[in-house]
């Protein structure tokens, strides 16, 4: 079973820490990779902010909070959805 | 201003500051050490999610996805879905007719409110007494959502259309 863990309430810093050990970080805003450059969430082609960013598995996905990103993910990765 | 106004003003910001939580260095890396295993994800909001898997499950879904194989067709009728649980959710729907457009442009969003307004159940009805077999319904009715913008009139609510279009 997995686990999911809420960071919507958690504090910036606290956000950062954790995409820090994942080799990500971050500007205070979006998310950066390993060179500084933003990510992007690959289903809707934008730039991930901090405050509005799911963390999923599949070689770490990091994905915008919205229905069209979920929809997408779960169309990639349709085992996925007996999770949540 | 009196000390005590200040003392309490500052309590205040304090406590909205402690609103917000924070994780100690272990926990981090406990979630971490899980995450890595598959044992755990970060979510931000459980209702985006369950929008997406209750639409998933609805009946109309289940019409839906014996006719569309095409991903970002399946993908845009389930925006359509997503659409109509929204209505009563103005922010919420804005942004997601945002997303859809941002990356499907506007013939994408066309498709979604064609879902959105139920008027693709009504077309598959008729449809399915126009062909002969299953394999078809799906054939015809990829081709008509593909190119929707050469059968389908979108007009904004309230709009006065002219004569020629009532006619």
């Amino acid at each position: 079973m997995v686990e999911l863990v809420n960071i919507k309430d958690l504090d910036l810093n606290t956000k950062i820490a954790l995409l820090n050990g994942l080799g990500f970080s971050s500007d205070g805003i979006f998310v950066l990779d390993c060179f500084g450059n933003k990510v992007y969430d690959k289903y809707i082609d934008q730039p991930v902010k901090v405050e509005n960013m799911l963390i999923l598995s599949g070689s770490t996905i990091i994905i915008d909070d919205n229905p069209l990103s979920i929809a997408s993910y779960f169309e990639e990765f349709p085992d996925a959805i007996q999770y949540f | 201003m009196p000390s005590n106004i200040s003392e309490d003003t500052k309590d205040v910001a304090e406590g909205a500051t402690k609103a917000l939580l924070s994780w100690g260095e272990d926990k981090i890396k406990e979630l971490l050490v899980k995450f890595k295993d598959r044992k755990l994800v970060f979510i931000r909001n459980k209702e985006t999610i369950d929008l997406v898997k209750e639409q998933l499950k609805s009946g109309e879904w289940s019409l839906y996805k014996e006719h569309i194989h095409n991903t970002e067709l399946r993908l845009l009728v389930q925006m359509g879905l997503a659409l109509k649980r929204l209505e009563n959710k103005p922010e919420a729907l804005q942004n997601l007719r945002d997303k859809i457009v941002g990356k499907y442009l506007t013939r994408g969003l066309h498709i979604a409110e064609f879902v959105q307004n139920n008027i693709l159940s009504s077309f598959i009805a008729r449809l399915a007494n126009k062909v002969s077999s299953a394999s078809e319904i799906s054939v015809e009715l990829e081709e008509f959502l593909y190119h929707i913008d050469k059968y389908v009139l979108f007009v904004k609510k309230n709009m006065m259309l002219s004569k020629e279009y009532k006619k």
